[in-house]
């Protein structure tokens, strides 16, 4: 047992755990991953090759973020994680205490380390040396008649626990975000109610609510500018129990419905048509969302068929331009016989042998996701936590001096539990600080010229 | 580019590439004042690199963000501005000619694409793209930094040169203390990222082949980070990871391009007619 707790908190298993996900990442990068290729190249490459699919499937390469081997790897860090800070809970803390050595202790190590070491100035003292080391940013400690002691950053070593306690933190809020994620597609024209059938569900949470909001699509706002889309908005009209509240959605910035996000990331025309008799009667009324990705878009028409095409892409119509655009309609009978086929305008009429077929307006569409999880916040914390560990344990890193005296002398001795040439530099500010003003009238000068060496 | 636009360019990235140069010819052949001169010059070429960089963000009307081209022309000038000020006063004088030539490639590899200003697409238009690029230019920086001292330090510490202990620890400090550097901001790069692509996208994280190796530089850096403070790592064993580790950091700058299909991180919208 003991040999496993040594194991899971040597920091060898974290540095070969930590290799061992990175070759796994860089494998998934090299690899063919579903998330990647899509469902059906993927299908198809494991259908093509007995080794993909071997590799892929059976191995579970292919998708390696649920791979069992990343997922066993992900284990055993936080498992060696854990232990880790298990074991180095209580030195931190011990650490971290304010506890200034003694003042034999001291001098032993000026003694040890007399490099910056001068003449006092005359008002050197407990109160002057404790003062320029509270102005370095010091909690100073006068330890006896001649010794002062300080510390900086001294809580330093806590930042080790944030930085890697942030992980679970992450992991805690990627497992919320896991089994609430809820994705589900609709494609609403313009004043169109969402009616809580979703178009498509992309993905179903493992537990957890289908959101199901109620709106509607008031309008949507594409921009474009040189073929390219500089905004993609939509105003939604939201209602629930007696109560009504448009909400603006656009690229970036989702509107919100209790714990669902609503967002606009499509946008396309909806020619709308009535079919009329003779007598100007309505006989149907029918709105077709066209779409690039399909060549022709059919919807049932009063028994017939009608088809309108996309033609080739041009420049995607802003609302002042939508009065001016021409579709090319085709309209086809029971027994599929032709009955229209013509270029159609808004307001523009088509004859189709005793029925009159209007395009009365164009309108756009939107696609839009609905999109509701938990543990964002989770996440969120963990990256602050995490981020603020790093500086607190990396930047404002433990440093420690001590400033020993007699009659003649003073020593500055420090040391700094990284970049020992970037203490120097701060050790050799205080050190003249401290040789400096009120001078001595006998010879203050030479303890600023005082040699500098490695004291760290 | 225009005229006047392309002939800064290029008198910027032949003034990096002469100062490069300098520098190397002062090392071979023992002219130290040469190797001093270059900071100045590289001065010179980063002011003419400030002033193309505001150039193109009034043409645009945009932070140059869009593209290869403007994400060249403003991680080139981080990589350029981070190395200056860390071999500024002569501290560590040999810098520029480890860590230049990688800005010298990213600006080429950059001006070989397209240079036309594009409008800033509304993918793009978010305050959190701003936190996410500035973070990450400063990690690339810092990294570039931390590759090119390793550089140094590999080429001053080779068996048979007589260099000051003082001055290899120091370029050892110099190499950490760019990594760490580099790590937070990247770690913060990464957390921004994925704060945008929630409201982009809908989702903090998605495997994406640009994510992960995002993810898998930050995993190599962090690695670094573990050897050196805990296992001792130091001198030349450091300096060599840190060489190799830059790869993957070329790898995410240009992942864009590689990954091109299969990735979120193309930024257009989807207009179905």
């Amino acid at each position: 047992m003991s040999r496993i707790v040594r194991l899971l908190t040597s920091l060898k298993t974290t540095l070969a755990l930590l290799c061992l996900l990175a070759l796994l990442l860089l494998l998934s990068m090299l690899l063919p991953q579903r998330s990647v290729i899509g469902d059906e190249a993927f299908a198809q490459l494991v259908t093509s090759s007995p080794t993909a699919r071997f590799f892929l499937l059976r191995l579970g390469l292919g998708s390696m973020p649920t791979s069992p081997w990343f997922l066993g790897a992900l284990g055993l860090f936080f498992a060696n994680l854990g232990a880790v800070l298990t074991a180095r809970a209580r030195p931190t803390w011990r650490r971290i205490g304010f506890r200034p050595r003694p003042e034999a202790g001291l001098r032993s190590w000026a003694w040890a380390e007399p490099e910056l070491s001068g003449v006092p100035p005359r008002d050197f003292g407990p109160g002057s040396v404790v003062g320029i080391l509270r102005g370095f940013g010091y909690r100073p400690k006068k330890v006896g008649e001649r010794a002062v002691w300080g510390v900086k950053h001294r809580t330093a070593a806590l930042g080790f626990l944030l930085f890697h306690l942030s992980f679970f933190l992450l992991c805690a809020g990627g497992v919320l975000l896991y089994y609430t994620r809820f994705v589900g597609s609709v494609a609403l024209t313009e004043g169109q109610e969402f009616d809580g059938e979703y178009r498509q569900v992309l993905r179903l949470p493992p537990s957890g609510e289908i959101p199901v909001p109620i709106f509607s699509l008031v309008s949507v706002d594409p921009r474009f500018e040189g073929g390219e889309p500089t905004h993609l908005g939509a105003v939604l009209r939201f209602s629930g129990t007696g109560m009504s509240a448009e909400r603006p959605a656009s690229i970036n910035h989702p509107a919100s419905w209790g714990a669902a996000r609503i967002y606009v990331q499509q946008a396309g025309l909806t020619p709308v048509f009535w079919l009329q008799d003779a007598q100007g009667f309505t006989l149907d009324r029918v709105a077709a969302p066209v779409s690039r990705a399909a060549e022709a878009t059919e919807v049932p028409l009063d028994g017939d068929r009608l088809a309108v095409f996309v033609e080739s892409p041009g420049r995607f119509p802003h609302r002042e331009d939508l009065s001016g655009v021409g579709l090319e309609i085709e309209v086809v009978g029971e027994a599929a016989e032709p009955l229209f086929r013509g270029r159609l305008g808004p307001g523009a009429v088509a004859d189709l042998g005793g029925e009159r077929l209007v395009l009365e307006e164009i309108r756009y569409w939107a696609g839009i996701q609905v999109i509701s999880e938990r543990g964002g916040g989770v996440l969120i914390a963990g990256f602050v936590i995490g981020i603020a560990g790093l500086i607190w344990r990396l930047m404002l890193h433990r440093r420690e001096v001590a400033v020993v005296w007699d009659d003649d002398r003073f020593t500055l001795v420090g040391r700094s539990e990284y970049f020992p040439w970037r203490f120097r530099e701060e050790l050799s500010g205080l050190f003249s600080t401290l040789g400096a003003a009120p001078a001595a009238t006998d010879g203050g000068g030479e303890g600023e010229r005082a040699d500098i060496g490695t004291s760290t | 580019m225009s005229g006047l636009f392309g002939i800064l360019f290029w008198a910027t990235l032949v003034v990096y590439a002469l100062m490069v140069a300098l520098q190397i010819f002062g090392q071979v052949f023992a002219k130290p004042r040469w190797v001093q001169l270059a900071p100045w010059g590289i001065a010179l070429g980063l002011g003419v690199h400030t002033v193309l960089v505001a150039w193109r963000w009034l043409e645009t009307g945009h932070v140059p963000t869009i593209g290869n081209f403007e994400n060249a022309l403003v991680g080139g000038w981080f990589i350029v501005a981070m190395t200056l000020w860390a071999a500024w006063k002569q501290r560590y004088p040999l810098l520029a000619a480890g860590a230049l030539p990688f800005a010298l490639v990213i600006l080429g590899g950059g001006a070989l694409t397209d240079t036309e200003p594009r409008p800033m697409v509304a993918a793009l238009q978010s305050f959190w793209l701003y936190i996410h690029i500035f973070f990450a230019w400063l990690a690339y920086g810092a990294y570039t930094v931390a590759c090119g001292t390793g550089i140094v330090y590999l080429s001053k510490s080779r068996q048979g040169r007589q260099t000051p202990v003082d001055e290899l620890s120091r370029l050892d400090e110099l190499m950490f203390r760019a990594t760490a550097f580099g790590f937070i901001t990247d770690a913060i790069m990464i957390a921004a990222g994925s704060i945008w692509a929630k409201s982009l996208w809908g989702a903090y994280w998605s495997w994406d082949p640009v994510e992960v190796w995002s993810l898998l530089s930050w995993l190599i850096y962090g690695l670094a980070i573990h050897l050196r403070v805990t296992m001792r790592w130091r001198g030349r064993k450091l300096a060599w990871l840190l060489v190799f580790a830059i790869l993957g950091v070329l790898v995410s700058f240009w992942g864009v391009n590689v990954v091109m299909t299969g990735t979120y991180h193309v930024f257009t919208v989807d207009s179905a007619t």
